[in-house]
């Protein structure tokens, strides 16, 4: 250490001493003195003399103690401790506008910084893993397949894994649900991501113990029987049902009543493709029985080679393509121009985040705007504070103060109210985004990484510094340019503290034009809330609820006899009005689509028990709807929707009418040596439901039936959803349905179990979300705009007191004195509500997206706005203003 | 140079010579100090005492020198000062740059000297 930063480093030591310093100090100079004196009185000079001359030849004391102190201790550190503790005095001494200042800030601070985390974590923050821009996900546009976007089959896998240069490596996968036999040998749902060993090379993850698959780890293959596939397991899962034991690795456990082995666990905060997957089992398809076209049903992500764009690489993709003809026996000229695939390279973060970046910069639009409402109100409140300390500031000057002393103190004081409304404001932010996340943790993606970290921090931190500077300097502005004399005479009389503009306020104006703009937001987010929540289901709602199940593989050829049992069972509980399951519920992910047509979109396939649409109450429009008990008058029958049959046979009689199941590539599903599988008949046609969305047009489905004869058997759904319609509160019934369903098979296990009112409401959440966070800002708007003409009013009448009173003597009316009072204030109010007008209409494009059964442009609620924010203000105004008819003259004339 | 340490350059020739002081005659309080550098100056540096003491504080931030409270000779409480080890390396460095520069000044003057 070199001496200057011992130096540095014992200065440091001595704020913290300074005390001990001093009176050391004081104790070495009298010594000094004593010494002096006894050596003066040895050459014979008097007591008085000898103290005089000691006195002398040391010099002045206060210079040496002063010249001392700064070099004892760091002087600007010590300076910033005093305005420190002289601000923190100050602003307990006014407790009514520190509180006031501190919730302001700390509402506007807060707002923004949540957004801004969402912002930062979610669409500005990289993925979290090595070198994330290159890695992609790949898809196919097929438009001769009738869908926008499709996967990977096992043939263009294989495919690219050795012709695409462009990629370093590539991995498939794919999302499923399974079952996990517990220790106690009862099951449990659990989901399952089957991916290749690329996957985990393209994300370039190393687990926490253990290994990751490998090349080697496929080469078995799936046709030996005597083989435990490898599997990894989350860091979660590890820990809540192994304890987090290490030993877990090489052991087998059963997962959908297979064997498999564990070979390795994700590090904590692993998540691919989403938080949910618990276990990943390798995914290594044998090459020999690869095909071209038969399903694409692969996701793929690849990273790119370094120094490569994602259109070079997309380039490589589709000149590597069209090679494809011949190397698989179903990949001929014919087929492969039929479906026209054309690859698609897209950034893994662009897909991860999908639309919410449109929805969170919209919402961080609107949080600055309360941001600017909440600056201006509060620098009116530091405006009329610095007004009462002319007085201070003119005896600060007098005493030799230099004026950017003075401005510095103002800082401090002003910075260390912004500094406890930004650390306010990150609690508010922190508990937001936790409540958020608590209670609908699929509405915001990369809900796993979201916290509040360093650039959090360092963004609040800045926007409390930035405040702190702004609200220190801008109310005594104005007050340094005059000379402190003419400060010192003002003491006790209110300045005019705002400018105005052509007789108007630009704050206030501006404060109102913002207030509209987020009024009209949140206004526009409530009708889209209030057209979901009154869209048209097709079914009841109420006193449904729905639990999970997912079949072990072993039982796949009893799933008819055993989903049936269950119903059975269930249906006779004493509160149980009906009961019925399958595949999928409206409003979740649809398990099945197949195409009907070739060249046509794939049409969602819903796989049920007898009595679904009775469970249910969907209307039954024409034909049979297969309930429980009906008997079955047709071969193969299935149920479509109405909209389907609209379209399939418009104008004419759709009952009995055949439709079938195509494969992707449109030709004839087939099942081994029996030739085409037979078409279905249309045996009934229910009402329209939304199964996809609240959005959405009605869907176009088809149901099919799980009875015997089988209608469909190339398939067998293995997750499927029990739903109760129930005569009693649904939740009740809970524990009986679980045991009813153990009863019918242990292996079977039941997953998330949820009541259909709580999907219908999830189904808004994301409209709920952006609708409450821009009406909590309308609100705050509104009330600080309110507070903004209130307290504009108030001063005008404070500052004009003699004024009216000499008026009131004079004979005016009260309706005139209360008339001048407001007029500035009501002119502001009209310019800035037509101002406010023209910006909400331009933002209210910014929320196009999200916004469902309204126009962005909707007069209604433009007019609704415009009255209320008038109305309002103009009512504080007046209720301002009517205090100055109030005034009493003799009284009025006597302030100074 | 540092600007610490040009800034305080008057302060060095006189912290040279407090360090020399403790070095020739040991701990010391401060106002030995001062009569010492009065008496070996031939009472031609009358300097304001006081001025020792922010120059002392300068030189222990720098652990050139030590303090510690004792009694003098006439029994009051004072504070005594004694070099340490890097204030012993600092001073040998010191005084070696001193006579390089004194010297190199002095040959300039003989240069004047021996000019016709």
């Amino acid at each position: 250490m070199t001496h200057s930063a011992r130096t540095i480093v014992s200065r440091v030591a001595g704020l913290f001493r300074r005390g001990r310093l001093d009176a050391d100090l004081k104790q070495e100079i009298a010594s000094h003195l004593d010494e002096a004196c006894d050596e003066y009185l040895r050459q014979g000079l008097s007591p008085e003399q000898a103290r005089a001359a000691a006195l002398k030849s040391f010099g002045g004391i206060v210079q040496i103690e002063e010249d001392y102190r700064d070099r004892a201790t760091l002087r600007p550190v010590e300076d910033l401790w005093r305005d420190l503790t002289y601000g923190l005095r100050n602003l307990r001494r006014s407790a009514g506008f520190s509180c006031v200042v501190l919730a302001v800030l700390a509402i506007g601070i807060g707002g923004i910084a949540t957004v801004f985390t969402l912002l930062n974590r979610i669409v500005l923050q990289p993925l979290p893993f090595p070198s994330s821009d290159r890695i992609v996900s790949v898809t196919h546009a097929a438009p001769g397949l009738g869908v926008a976007e499709v996967g990977l089959s096992s043939g263009v896998y294989f495919h690219y894994l050795k012709q695409a240069r462009s990629l370093e490596a590539l991995g498939v996968y794919t999302t499923t649900a399974s079952t996990f036999r517990r220790a106690d040998a009862s099951a449990e749902r659990i989901d399952l991501t089957s991916a290749s060993a690329g996957v985990f090379r393209v994300l370039g993850v190393t687990p926490e113990i253990g290994r990751l698959f490998t090349d080697e780890d496929g080469a078995p293959g799936f046709m030996n029987m005597t083989w435990a596939v490898p599997v990894l397991l989350s860091h979660d899962f590890w820990v809540d049902r192994f304890g987090g034991d290490p030993t877990v690795i090489g052991r087998s456990i059963v997962i959908g009543n297979q064997e498999r082995r564990v070979i390795g666990v994700m590090p904590e905060g692993f998540a691919f493709p989403d938080r949910r997957t618990d276990i990943w089992m390798l995914l290594e398809p044998p090459p020999a029985t690869a095909n071209f076209a038969r399903v694409f049903s692969w996701n793929a992500i690849a990273r790119i080679r370094p120094g490569l764009t994602l259109a070079a690489a997309e380039g490589d993709l589709r000149t590597v393509l069209p090679r494809i003809v011949g190397s698989y026996p179903d990949a001929t000229p014919e087929r492969f121009a039929h479906a026209r695939l054309n690859p698609k390279v897209i950034g893994l973060k662009s897909v991860v985040i999908a639309d919410i970046d449109r929805v969170l910069w919209t919402l961080f639009a609107a949080m600055a705007m309360l941001l600017i409402i909440v600056w201006t109100n509060a620098s009116t409140l530091f405006a009329v504070r610095a007004d009462q300390r002319h007085a201070e500031i003119a005896m600060r000057l007098a005493l030799g103060a230099r004026r950017l002393q003075i401005i510095r103190m103002f800082i401090v004081e002003a910075t260390v109210l912004t500094a406890a409304s930004a650390a306010s404001g990150l609690l508010i932010a922190n508990g937001l985004i936790a409540t958020t996340v608590a209670m609908v943790p699929d509405l915001l993606p990369r809900a796993g990484e979201l916290r509040i970290g360093g650039a959090e921090i360092r963004f609040v931190a800045c926007l409390a510094l930035g405040s702190g500077i702004f609200f220190g300097v801008m109310p005594h502005y104005r007050d340094f340019r005059r000379p402190a004399s003419s400060l010192l005479g003002s003491g006790h009389r209110v300045l005019e503290t705002r400018r105005y503009w052509l007789g108007i306020d630009p704050m206030i104006a501006l404060q109102v034009m913002l207030a509209m703009t987020l009024m009209t937001g949140s206004a526009l987010m409530l009708q889209t809330y209030r057209n979901l929540s009154n869209s048209r289901l097709g079914f009841a709602p109420d006193h449904l609820v729905t639990l999970q199940i997912e079949l072990p593989g072993s039982k796949a050829k009893q799933h008819v006899r055993l989903y049936n049992d269950i119903v059975d069972r269930v249906a006779q509980q004493p509160d149980v009005d009906s009961a019925s399951v399958a595949s999928f519920i409206p409003l979740t992910r649809s398990e099945h689509t197949f195409p009907i047509q070739s060249g046509a979109a794939p049409i969602p396939f819903k796989f049920f028990t007898p009595g679904y649409f009775q469970t249910m109450h969907i209307p039954v429009v024409d034909g049979q709807s297969l309930a429980r008990g009906e008997r079955i008058t047709s071969e193969f029958p299935v149920v479509i929707s109405h909209a389907l049959a609209r379209r399939l046979y418009p104008g004419e009689h759709a009952i009995g009418q055949p439709i079938r199941r195509l494969n992707q590539d449109g030709s004839v599903v087939t099942l081994g040596p029996r030739g085409p599988v037979p078409a279905f008949v249309i045996a009934g046609i229910v009402d329209d439901v939304r199964e996809v969305s609240l959005r959405e047009s009605p869907a176009e489905i088809v149901y099919v039936p799980l009875i015997d004869p089988p209608v469909e058997q190339s398939i067998v759904p293995t997750s499927m959803v029990l739903v109760v319609r129930t005569r009693v509160e649904p939740s009740l019934l809970v524990p009986r349905l679980r045991n009813d369903v153990r009863q019918v098979d242990p292996t079977l296990s039941v997953g998330q179990v949820r009541s259909m009112e709580s999907i219908v409401t999830h189904a808004r959440s994301r409209e709920a979300f952006v609708g409450l966070l821009l009406t909590l800002a309308a609100v705050a708007s509104i009330f600080l705009g309110i507070i903004g003409i209130y307290g504009s009013v108030s001063e005008v009448i404070r500052r004009r007191t003699r004024e009216i009173g000499i008026r009131l003597t004079l004979g005016a009316r009260p309706t005139e004195v209360v008339q001048m009072a407001a007029t500035d204030q009501c002119r502001t109010l009209a310019v800035g509500a037509v101002v406010g007008l023209f910006v909400a209409l331009a933002s209210a494009r910014l929320l196009r997206s999200l916004l469902f059964g309204v126009d962005p442009g909707e007069p209604v609620i433009f007019g609704t706005v415009l009255l209320v924010v008038c109305g309002a203000g103009l009512l504080t105004a007046l209720l301002g203003a009517a205090r100055a008819a109030r005034i009493d003259p003799a009284a009025a004339l006597k302030t100074p | 140079m540092s600007p610490l340490d040009k800034r305080e350059q008057l302060y060095g020739s006189f912290g040279l010579m407090v360090l020399k002081t403790l070095e020739a005659l040991g701990p010391l309080h401060g106002y030995k100090i001062a009569r010492r550098i009065e008496q070996i100056s031939g009472n031609q540096l009358t300097l304001n005492q006081g001025t020792l003491y922010p120059a002392l504080l300068r030189l222990e931030q720098a652990k050139w020198i030590s303090s510690s409270w004792k009694q003098s000779e006439s029994g009051r409480r004072v504070k005594v000062y004694e070099l340490t080890r890097s204030g012993r390396k600092r001073l040998a460095t010191e005084e070696k740059a001193w006579r390089r520069t004194a010297d190199l000044v002095d040959r300039f003057f003989k240069i004047q000297e021996d000019l016709p």
